[in-house]
């Protein structure tokens, strides 16, 4: 989707700021409410290539900077995504990195201090990274656990930005130009959404994200009815329980009434 | 639209705590209104009864029923209806965006701004001169009473529900539909006194517990109220003491040692809180077989198998990473594998497949368990939907029991009570060298909820089983109890002292403790000062642990494997 991001407060300020300072940004947010979109529309913004590393659990170090390759009888080297990154001024933008073990997580620490170097073992190198390198981080605070896994010292060399669902008419405005929901749809939604996201949490894995009423308004765009289209893109992705679906079903028909 | 069961309405809860921003239940009743907690929508309105709740839901999601501005309304029904008027607009501005488009749109709310800013300014407003519309009839009613005494009941005591249905079949209820100001008054006069006294529900509770109290109908032909007969300060004391007495005593006779018939003796010290230092030798833990009652419990229809997503939750516990040699794919190259494929090469054969990395992989499954079940007496008792804790604490135990046996971890399940400090049993309901079975199946039925809760050698028990014969490098102690220990010199300070000491030594030793209270109604800042706030897991059914076991889990061995990590660092 090329559509421009919308921003709900001054986090493209921030972000132009510490790209122009070789600061590493940390985004916190939670699932869906835009922070890949976000990191997508500012590298376009400033005209660098984005390379995008979804972190988990068995991401190891070599996987990030890169390995050795069999090549008939020889080995070859193959950068990894950071590798990469660093050598082509990309801005690199590692998601959800608290799933990445902490023994991943360190090889990032020279780079992400006044240093901005990385160390490749392997090849006995060392390559400084050029000023128009970043590295962007997301995490979403709500799982609390994960939020105890991110090491302090990784977390200190981060500028944070926290990133939230947009306000309601900030939110309408989205669902107008990413799914060309009409106003009064976009606002019926909305509502649904914010309401969603007020109940106790009890029961549901998440609330309503910002993601899901856009399917939920492009499902309405082509054709479906708009119960099914809210049921399948909003409410069955957030439980599994049949009483607690069904209700959320029969809220959501008032919402869409 | 028309409802006239009470679970197609019930259903509108969602709906309702999603504009109120906290959990409320949706009846019908006489009249739609609020106490705060629950909507009782009018069995007799035409319309749309959505639209009643969500204007009640509106009011308490905008703090309309706040108690200091709520006292002013009692007793003043025009008033609060003036107060509802204009409290439904503002919280229908305050909240429009999470209200339905349908709501919002109602011809009484069409005017830009609210008339009043704040609920204090509605009062102000309402208690005035000033001409204002009649509220139109889906706003429903306020009856500050009902809010107020759930406020109270928040305020004083965290078994509120309890003393609703007390309450309601009192027929007090009857008596506020009356709307007899007199009648409402008292009722406010008697609310607001210490819980305690005379009429409270702790006093009326510890009264039928103790059989000392006059009788229901006594108490209530008394309309004005005496002065507290049980001294405030000793009635918690008074309560557990009095509890812990019956249920251990009432149904069973003292067991003859000779009864044992499980296998050795242990002895562990227990922290003295006066003086500061341990009793060594002091409680004697006789490992034990479950006890052949005479009638067994039928076991099958509770006994739900633990669902697969429980199995998911714990799956990845105590996982640990290993590096995997001649791997498809991987971090690092695997030397010896690299060798033989040169020479395969060179010898003119191509190997079928090129295993040649070493990676990282986790697949060991390194974790140990011992689940302590707490079967005292105390368990027995029923909670408000009169359901024995028992009963689903052994639901639990079962669940995660069979759960992390079936993922490969060494596991161990305890039943702890005990008669004294000579007389502790740990009942054996699952070895840790045992396959799951039939045999632990019946186990379960036997056990019996007898005794008291000697909650520190229990953990004494279990950290010295994971730490010296199950010795698996990751360490997990789960405690279903019901909260708070006491046995025969053991209680409050001194039983907290020593269960929280007891929880130090399995920590330093580097295993995870985690206490789950499952329906119980103790209180949670109690548990959370024994344990730690972040180490208990209260849920009101056995089915809801799954939705965070996995993160208290990972999130206790993290823990503990860090401080291991630190002990050695130091000892280094």
């Amino acid at each position: 989707m090329d559509t421009n991001y919308i921003a709900s407060g001054q986090e493209e300020e921030v972000f132009r700021a510490a790209w122009q300072n070789r600061l590493p940004l940390l985004l916190k947010g939670p699932t869906g409410c835009g922070k890949t979109k976000f990191v997508q529309s500012m590298a376009r913004l400033l005209g660098r290539e984005l390379i995008t590393v979804a972190c988990h659990e068995d991401l190891t170090a070599g996987d990030l900077i890169g390995r050795f390759l069999l090549d008939g009888v020889k080995t070859i080297w193959q950068d990894g995504p950071l590798t990469k990154a660093v050598r082509e001024g990309a801005i690199c933008y590692l998601d959800e990195i608290v799933e990445a073990r902490a023994d991943t997580t360190v090889v990032i620490h020279p780079l992400a201090d006044h240093r901005r170097e990385l160390n490749i073992e392997r090849l006995g190198e060392m390559i400084a990274a050029p000023p128009e390198f970043m590295l962007v981080m997301s995490y979403n605070p709500g799982y609390q656990s994960v939020l105890k896994d991110l090491k302090p010292s990784t977390r200190q060399r981060m500028v944070a930005l926290e990133l939230t669902y947009p306000d309601a008419p900030v939110e309408e405005r989205i669902l107008m130009q990413e799914a060309s929901a009409p106003p009064e749809l976009a606002s019926r939604l909305v509502r649904l959404g914010r309401a969603i996201r007020a109940l106790p949490q009890d029961g549901l894995s998440d609330g309503a994200s910002t993601r899901s009423l856009i399917s939920a308004a492009r499902l309405m765009a082509a054709g479906l009815a708009s119960e099914l289209a809210v049921k399948s893109a909003i409410i069955a992705p957030l439980s599994d329980d049949p009483v607690t679906s069904r209700n959320l079903g029969e809220m959501a028909k008032i919402y869409l009434a | 639209m028309r409802y006239p069961d009470g679970d197609a309405i019930a259903g509108f809860a969602p709906l309702a705590s999603a504009i109120a921003g906290c959990a409320v239940t949706v009846q019908l009743g006489a009249q739609s209104f609020t106490d705060g907690r629950s909507i009782t929508v009018a069995t007799t309105r035409d319309g749309p009864i959505w639209l009643d709740i969500c204007a009640q839901a509106a009011m308490i999601g905008a703090g309309s029923l706040d108690g200091a501005l709520l006292r002013h309304l009692v007793g003043r029904p025009k008033t609060a209806r003036r107060y509802l008027y204009l409290e439904v607009n503002r919280a229908s501005h305050v909240l429009r965006d999470r209200l339905p488009l349908g709501f919002s749109r109602q011809p009484v709310f069409e005017a830009a701004q609210p008339l009043t800013e704040s609920a204090a300014v509605s009062l102000a407003l309402a208690a005035g001169k000033r001409a204002l519309p009649e509220p139109p009839p889906f706003f429903g009613s306020i009856r500050p009473l009902f809010a107020l005494r759930h406020k109270a009941a928040d305020a004083g005591d965290t078994a509120g529900a309890r003393s609703d249905g007390r309450e309601n079949s009192a027929g007090h209820g009857v008596k506020l539909h009356a709307e007899d100001v007199a009648t409402e008054s008292s009722l406010l006069l008697r609310l607001l006194e210490n819980p305690f006294s005379k009429g409270g529900w702790l006093s009326d509770m510890l009264n039928d517990l103790l059989g000392a109290g006059v009788s229901k109908g006594e108490r209530d032909s008394n309309a004005a109220p005496a002065a507290g007969e049980i001294p405030v300060g000793r009635v918690e004391r008074g309560l557990r003491r009095g509890v812990a007495a019956l249920l251990g005593t009432l149904n069973i006779p003292l067991p003859a040692l000779e009864d044992f018939t499980g296998g050795g003796q242990h002895v562990y010290p227990e922290w003295d809180m006066a003086k500061s230092r341990y009793r060594k030798n002091w409680v004697f833990v006789q490992e034990a077989e479950p006890w052949l009652g005479e009638d067994k419990r039928d076991f099958a229809d509770f006994m739900a198998p633990p669902s697969v997503a429980l199995r998911r939750q714990m799956a990845d516990l105590g996982l640990g990473h290993e590096m995997r040699r001649r791997q498809s794919d991987g971090t690092e190259l695997d030397t010896g594998a690299m060798i033989d494929y040169a020479i395969a090469v060179q010898s003119g054969h191509v190997p079928s497949r090129l295993e040649v990395y070493r990676a990282s992989r986790r697949t060991r499954r390194d974790l140990g368990v011992v689940i302590l079940l707490d079967i005292s007496g105390s368990t027995a008792s029923q909670d408000h939907e009169g359901q024995a804790v028992f009963k689903r604490q052994l639901q639990l135990a079962y669940q995660l029991g069979r759960t992390v046996d079936r993922l490969g971890d060494v596991s161990a399940i305890i039943g702890f009570h005990g008669w004294g400090r000579k007389q502790m049993r740990a009942v054996r309901i699952k070895g840790h060298h045992e396959a799951w079975s039939r045999a632990i199946d019946a186990r379960f039925a036997l056990l019996e909820p007898v005794g008291y809760t000697r909650t520190g050698a229990a953990i004494r028990h279990g950290a010295a089983l994971l730490g010296n014969i199950i010795r698996q490098p990751n360490k997990l102690l789960l405690i279903i109890t019901d909260g708070i220990p006491y046995d025969e010199d053991y209680e409050l300070r001194y039983a907290e002292q020593d269960t929280r000491k007891a929880l130090r030594e399995a920590r330093a030793a580097g295993t995870a403790c985690l206490c789950i209270s499952v329906g119980a109604e103790t209180e949670t800042g109690k548990l959370a000062e024994i344990f730690g706030a972040g180490n208990i897991l209260a849920v009101d059914e056995p089915e809801e642990a799954r939705l965070h076991i996995r993160q208290l889990c990972r999130r206790a061995l993290a823990a503990v494997s860090k401080r291991r990590y630190a002990g050695r660092a130091m000892a280094g």
